[in-house]
């Protein structure tokens, strides 16, 4: 009985993992193949793979992915450089840098849906503040949200700007785990600050840049709220993501099977990324460590 | 103890009191404080009235009507009726949740007379499965300071030529003294209050989506040629556009830099607390071979089967009877939304606690024109009379107009292969 106590007492976690995380994705995969319109048949038809083909000929599910994957990329290069960047100027221990380290913050704090209608109203074109500053240098106002080429990227900036502070602290925190030192010592060995930044900071801070990244990626992919309430994916699709485009089939054209089976291609891509990410950018230090622990 | 005893007599009491009450449960989606407060203030006048039935409201927002309408569905938990559009009274038809009103509408039609073209988009298969509570009707509203400083006249245009023609002068005399006034208000963001702003174009010349029997009908030259009048009108529209929903627009007309705009008469309210009066309506223009319309949006309550099976069925009809006496209805109307939601019955159009609310009564014009706009409107998807094809729910779900608006204001697509899109767009639901 002892040899099995340890097994009991994780039971229960483990039914609740495969309670809360199992358990939606077969919900997920067997909805993907049946004709499922939530709370309109109690038994949907069984289409076999007709779903996926409808959604592979859809143009607008193709460009989505593609977008998805714009998106990511232009959030974790803005989200891995500059939080990176202010988290240097901030690592000083005096008054004013404490005091900047807690103000930073606020963007985080702020709810999606107050950051989206705030900055709706900014960017508005007419009445806008941004737009009556641009417009006071004489310059023409811009259509920050309704056009087809720009809308994508300010959504991208306006992401970005809410998860910076986030990855500064991160970032910080990081940076406070290296020890002065190492600094002193190379400024005697004649080390100039960029040699110190390219040889001391950044290697040792890899890990936690390395799950900045990764936790900027699931995030950023995942993007939904910002773009729904600022542009639906509009305007003419230029803002359709993946989430956005499963939201509409799920709960505006009550498509749920279809949906379901977009979420799980969504699903599928998201492991098959953070898998590569895994194998591929996990800093040498901690897969040194796993391949020794592992012998 | 004796604390305790008091305590006890306390419940005891309210249990025996509440003994032989019916409670009846309404969801509406309509947040913000006032109307909750004005739906209580109906509640209570109710329940004075009928001490034997308690009625209470919980509120949905209307984000997430139809994700819980269609879970409380499948899990049995429906309320014994609820505050609906026809969008969600269908996709509830759909789901076999809801009963059939005729008796209800019957007996208020006797009582207060229907305006008929209210009813339209509840009657499915013969029967009607929502009872009209308040309509919103479309109609051009106007700056009339505006249209005097640079069309030289208060009279605001008629038809669709004089629209273009005015919304043209307005923007370029504007645009040339250095502060643009945009000659009309369109959005073209992929929301509802596009779909509807082009479905008002589109009334005026009689588009169908259906035909009676319920085939698709909406690729016609009528369309197009509203399509095209849109486009021709959007250039006049404030840049940015294509990015809006309802507040943008709002407070674009409200700060001035818009002239004129198809919209619902709501903005009277804000204009009243602010003390501003610079605010008309007409009937929304049309060609000279077209026809007076525009897009109307009946709000209804639907009845679960759930009140059939709970006994309630009794103490729900009379709370809808109930809310449709016009001075009950004016409070569901002219105070909690005045302009915006409006009466259904011609006893409560007539009504002189409709009339007498100080917001109504100041911007009379506006409203008389909003009354009359009722009689001329249509819904998409409803212009034969009934719901002859229940994929309209989706088709409007799916903002099926707005994207196609989208599509030919951003250049995407011209005219005829954004009409032709939104054809096979509409046919996909309907498979």
């Amino acid at each position: 009985m002892k040899k099995y106590r340890g097994i009991i007492f994780i039971i229960p976690v483990i039914i609740l993992i495969l309670f809360i995380i199992l358990f939606p994705i077969i919900t997920m995969l067997s909805n993907s193949f049946r004709n499922v319109r939530f709370g309109f048949e109690k038994n949907p038809a069984f289409v076999g793979l007709k779903n996926y083909s409808e959604l592979f000929n859809d143009p607008v599910f193709i460009s989505s992915i593609g977008k998805s994957f714009l998106w990511t990329f232009e959030n974790l290069l803005i989200q891995l450089s500059i939080p990176l960047f202010i988290a240097l100027l901030l690592n000083k221990d005096k008054k004013f840098y404490r005091f900047v380290r807690s103000i930073i913050l606020i963007p985080w704090i702020l709810p999606m849906v107050v950051v989206s209608i705030v900055w709706r109203w900014l960017l508005e074109p007419n009445i806008g503040y941004v737009n009556y500053l641009i417009k006071s240098f004489n310059l023409p106002g811009v259509n920050f949200l309704g056009s087809t080429s720009l809308t994508f990227h300010i959504l991208v900036l306006i992401n970005s700007w809410h998860f910076i502070p986030f990855g500064t602290i991160l970032m910080l925190a990081a940076l406070s785990t290296i020890p002065n030192d190492l600094y002193d010592a190379a400024k005697v060995d004649g080390a100039n600050s960029f040699q110190r930044l390219v040889h001391i900071t950044f290697p040792l801070i890899g890990k936690i840049v390395w799950f900045v990244g990764l936790l900027a990626f699931m995030w950023s992919f995942n993007t939904f709220d910002l773009i729904w309430l600022t542009t639906q994916g509009g305007p003419a699709n230029s803002t359709m993501t993946m989430p956005t485009y499963i939201y509409k089939l799920a709960f505006k054209s009550y498509e749920a099977g279809k949906a379901s089976a977009a979420a799980l291609v969504s699903t599928l891509i998201l492991i098959t990324v953070a898998v590569i990410y895994f194998v591929i950018f996990t800093p040498k230090e901690q897969r040194r460590l796993k391949i020794a622990k592992s012998q | 103890m004796k604390k305790l005893t008091v305590l006890l007599l306390i419940v005891m009491l309210i249990s025996i009191m509440s003994f032989g009450k019916t409670t009846i449960v309404f969801w509406h989606h309509e947040s913000p404080a006032h109307r909750v407060a004005a739906f209580q203030k109906i509640i209570n006048m109710f329940e004075k009235e009928n001490p034997d039935i308690k009625v209470v409201q919980q509120v949905v927002p209307w984000g997430d009507a139809w994700t819980k309408t269609l879970a409380a569905i499948e899990a049995g938990t429906t309320p014994d009726f609820q505050f609906s559009i026809p969008e969600l009274t269908i996709t509830a038809y759909q789901a076999n949740a809801i009963i059939p009103v005729d008796d209800i509408i019957q007996e208020i039609d006797n009582k207060y007379q229907y305006i008929k073209s209210q009813l339209a988009p509840y009657k499915i298969e013969g029967k009607y499965w929502g009872v009209p509570i308040w309509t919103m009707p479309m109609v051009l509203i106007y700056r009339p300071s505006v249209l005097e400083k640079y069309l030289g006249t208060k009279e605001p245009p008629k038809t669709w030529n004089e629209l273009l023609l005015a919304a043209q002068k307005i923007t370029l005399l504007s645009e040339k003294e250095g502060n643009t006034i945009y000659g009309i208000g369109l959005t073209a963001g992929n929301n509802l209050c596009t779909q509807e702003q082009v479905y008002t174009i589109m009334a005026n010349l009689g588009v169908r989506f259906f035909d009676e029997n319920g085939n698709l009908t909406f690729n016609s030259p009528e369309t197009l040629r509203a399509v095209e009048f849109f486009k021709d009108l959007y250039r006049f529209s404030p840049p940015g556009s294509t990015g809006w929903a309802w507040g943008e627009i709002e407070m674009n007309f409200s700060a001035g830099k818009i002239a004129m705009m198809p919209y619902f008469g709501g903005l009277q309210k804000r204009f009243y607390d602010l003390g501003n009066y610079d605010l008309d309506a007409v009937l929304q223009p049309y060609p000279i071979d077209g026809m007076k319309g525009n897009l109307i949006y009946p709000n209804d309550v639907h009845i679960f089967k759930s009140a059939v099976d709970k006994g309630h069925l009794e103490a729900v009809k009379k709370f809808l009877v109930f809310l449709m006496r016009p001075d009950v209805n004016a409070i569901l109307t002219a105070q909690m939304e005045p302009g915006s939601f409006v009466p259904v019955t011609k006893a409560a159009q007539e009504s002189e606690h409709y009339w007498n609310d100080p917001v109504i009564k100041t911007f009379k014009h506006m409203n008389e024109v909003i009354i009359e706009a009722t009689s001329y409107g249509t819904l998409y998807g409803f212009e034969t009379g009934s719901a002859v094809n229940l994929a309209i729910g989706s088709i409007s779900g799916a903002n099926v107009l707005a994207e196609m608006i989208q599509n030919v204001v951003t250049g995407k697509m011209g005219v005829k292969e954004a009409v032709n899109w939104a054809e096979e767009k509409m046919k996909s639901f309907m498979k």
